[in-house]
C-alpha cells in the first residue's frame, strides 16, 4: 500500500522547486494526482489541494480577467480546484501521461472558473437599464424563463436568416453594431444599416404578445 | 411630440440619441413611459438570451485541449464559426495557457484592492438557525453542536475536542429527498488562515475533519458538481 503522506511530502518538495523555476521530472506528483483522482483517495486529494493551491492562486492573479472580476481570489481558487476535482475524479485520468498535462488541465480550470464568473457579470451589466425602478416592473416567473422558447419565437417573428443572425449577434452575443459589421461583412455594409434594421427588429419583438409573455414583461 | 418613433426609441436604447431628444424625454412622462416599456423588453431579451446557446467555459477549454469526442468537437466548431464571444474566449485561453507558469518569486498578493461585489451569485450563505448549545468554538473541552440553514438545506456541525485537537463532523441534509443526490460527492473545503483541508461529502451527506487546530478565522465551503457553493464564515474569536 502506498504511503500517501510520504508521497505528498515528496510532491510538495517537487512543486516548491517547480515554483522556483526549477523543472523536475519525478513521478511523485503525477502519482499523487493518480491516487487522488483515479483511485479517489481523499487524503491524496487533500494533499493535492494544499500543495497546488499557491500555484492555482498565482494563475488566478495572472489571468487577464481577474482584476475586472472584482471577486476574492479565494473564491476562484476554490472554484478552480473544485472544477478540476469533478472533471477528473474517477474517469479520464488515464488520458494523462505526464504531470505537465495535468498542470495544463488545472490551469484550464482556473480560466473556466474566472470566465464563468465573467459571463455572469457581463450578462448583468448588459441588462442593467438606467432607471432601476423600471426593472421592478419585470415580473419574474422562472418556469417561463426559457431562452430556447424565446429564441424559437424570435426565429418565427424574423424568418430571414440575416435578421436572425443580427438578433443573435445583438442579444445573445451582446455585440455592438460596429462589431457586427466586422463579424458579418457579407450581411452589412455599415453601422447605419444595422441601426435601421435593429429598430425595425425591436419593434417587431416588442409588439409580439407571445414573446412578451415568454419574457415575462408586461406592456406597461 | 406625441410619441417616440421606433427609430428614436432604438437610438435612445443604443445611446446614440442626441441631447435634445434625451432632454425632451426626460421632461415628458408619457415619452418616458414609452421608453421605459421598450427598455424593459430590451433588458429582458438580454437577460434571457445573453450567451444562452454558448458552450460552457469548461467545454471550450476541453475543445482547446482537444479532449472532446469528435461529435461534440464538430458541434463546437460550428458554434465558434458564428460566435465571436466564444472565439474571443478560446483565444484568451490559448494566451493564458501559453504564459509562463511560474515566474520565480512571484508575489502572492492580490494585485488590486477593489471592493467586492455583493452579492456573490454562485454562493448560498449558511446562516445559524439556532444558537450553539455551547458558545465556544475553540479552546473548549466540551463538544459543541451547530445548525446552519440555507434555502432548502440544513447543515449540522459537531465539534468534538480532545487532546489531539478538534474533530469536526458535519452532515448536510436537503429539505427535498430528491435534492440529496445533487450534493452527494460534493467537495468540502475548510480554510483557516494559511491552511486548507478538504473532504468529500459521502452518500449520506456526511463529512469529517480530524486533528484540527481551530483558529479564529474559519471558512467552510461545500461545492457540488453543478458548481453550487454553500459557505459559512467565522471571523472573530
Ligand atoms: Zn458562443
Amino acid at each position: 500500500m502506498t504511503d500517501i503522506s510520504a508521497l505528498a511530502a515528496r510532491c510538495a518538495e517537487e512543486q516548491s522547486r517547480y515554483a522556483e523555476g526549477i523543472n523536475v521530472h519525478s513521478h511523485d506528483c503525477f502519482d499523487l494526482f493518480r491516487h487522488a483522482l483515479q483511485e479517489q483517495n481523499s487524503a491524496a486529494f487533500n494533499a493535492i489541494y494544499r500543495t497546488y493551491e499557491p500555484q492555482v492562486r498565482r494563475w488566478v492573479y495572472q489571468h487577464s480577467h481577474y482584476p475586472a472580476a472584482q471577486e476574492e481570489a479565494d473564491h476562484f481558487v476554490q472554484q478552480s480546484l473544485t472544477k478540476f476535482y469533478f472533471a477528473l475524479r474517477g474517469r479520464d485520468f488515464d488520458r494523462f501521461e505526464h504531470i505537465s498535462q495535468v498542470m495544463q488541465y488545472l490551469k484550464l480550470c482556473v480560466h473556466s472558473a474566472i470566465m464563468q464568473y465573467w459571463r455572469k457579470t457581463q450578462s448583468r451589466r448588459m441588462h442593467q437599464v438606467d432607471d432601476e425602478s423600471s426593472l421592478l416592473n419585470v415580473a419574474v416567473s422562472p418556469n417561463l424563463l426559457t431562452p430556447l422558447a424565446a429564441w424559437e419565437r424570435i426565429a418565427t417573428l424574423l424568418p430571414e436568416a440575416r435578421d436572425q443572425r443580427l438578433a443573435h449577434a445583438a442579444f445573445a452575443q451582446g455585440l455592438k453594431p460596429s462589431e457586427i459589421v466586422e463579424e458579418f461583412p457579407d450581411d452589412w455594409e455599415d453601422v447605419q444599416q444595422i441601426y435601421s434594421k435593429l429598430y425595425r427588429i425591436r419593434r417587431v419583438l416588442r409588439d409580439d404578445e407571445e414573446l412578451r409573455t415568454i419574457l415575462s414583461v408586461s406592456e406597461r | 411630440m406625441k410619441n417616440l418613433s421606433d427609430q428614436q426609441i432604438s437610438a435612445l436604447i443604443d445611446g446614440t440619441a442626441d441631447a435634445a431628444l434625451k432632454a425632451q424625454v426626460a421632461a415628458n412622462a408619457h415619452l418616458q413611459a414609452q421608453l421605459d416599456a421598450a427598455q424593459r423588453v430590451e433588458a429582458a431579451l438580454h437577460r434571457l438570451l445573453y450567451r444562452w446557446d454558448c458552450p460552457t467555459p469548461d467545454a471550450l477549454g476541453e475543445y482547446q485541449l482537444q479532449r472532446l469526442p469528435a461529435a461534440q468537437r464538430e458541434a463546437l466548431a460550428r458554434h465558434l464559426a458564428h460566435c465571436r464571444r466564444c472565439r474571443d474566449e478560446v483565444a484568451l485561453l490559448a494566451d493564458f495557457l501559453a504564459t509562463d507558469d511560474a515566474p520565480p518569486r512571484l508575489a502572492l498578493e492580490s494585485p488590486r484592492g477593489l471592493p467586492l461585489l455583493p452579492p456573490r451569485w454562485d454562493e448560498m450563505v449558511l446562516r445559524p438557525s439556532m444558537a450553539p448549545y455551547d458558545s465556544a468554538w475553540r479552546g473548549a473541552d466540551d463538544d459543541s453542536s451547530y445548525v446552519f440553514e440555507a434555502p432548502g438545506l440544513t447543515l449540522f456541525l459537531e465539534d468534538h475536542h480532545n487532546e489531539e485537537g478538534h474533530r469536526i463532523e458535519g452532515q448536510l441534509v436537503t429539505e427535498e429527498t430528491s435534492d440529496q443526490p445533487r450534493w452527494s460527492g460534493a467537495l468540502v473545503e475548510l480554510r483557516q488562515d494559511e491552511s486548507v483541508r478538504t473532504a468529500p461529502l459521502d452518500e449520506f451527506g456526511e463529512f469529517t475533519f480530524d486533528n484540527l487546530a481551530l483558529s479564529d478565522s474559519v471558512t467552510l465551503r461545500i461545492t457540488n458538481r453543478d458548481g453550487e457553493t454553500l459557505v459559512w464564515s467565522r471571523d472573530s474569536g
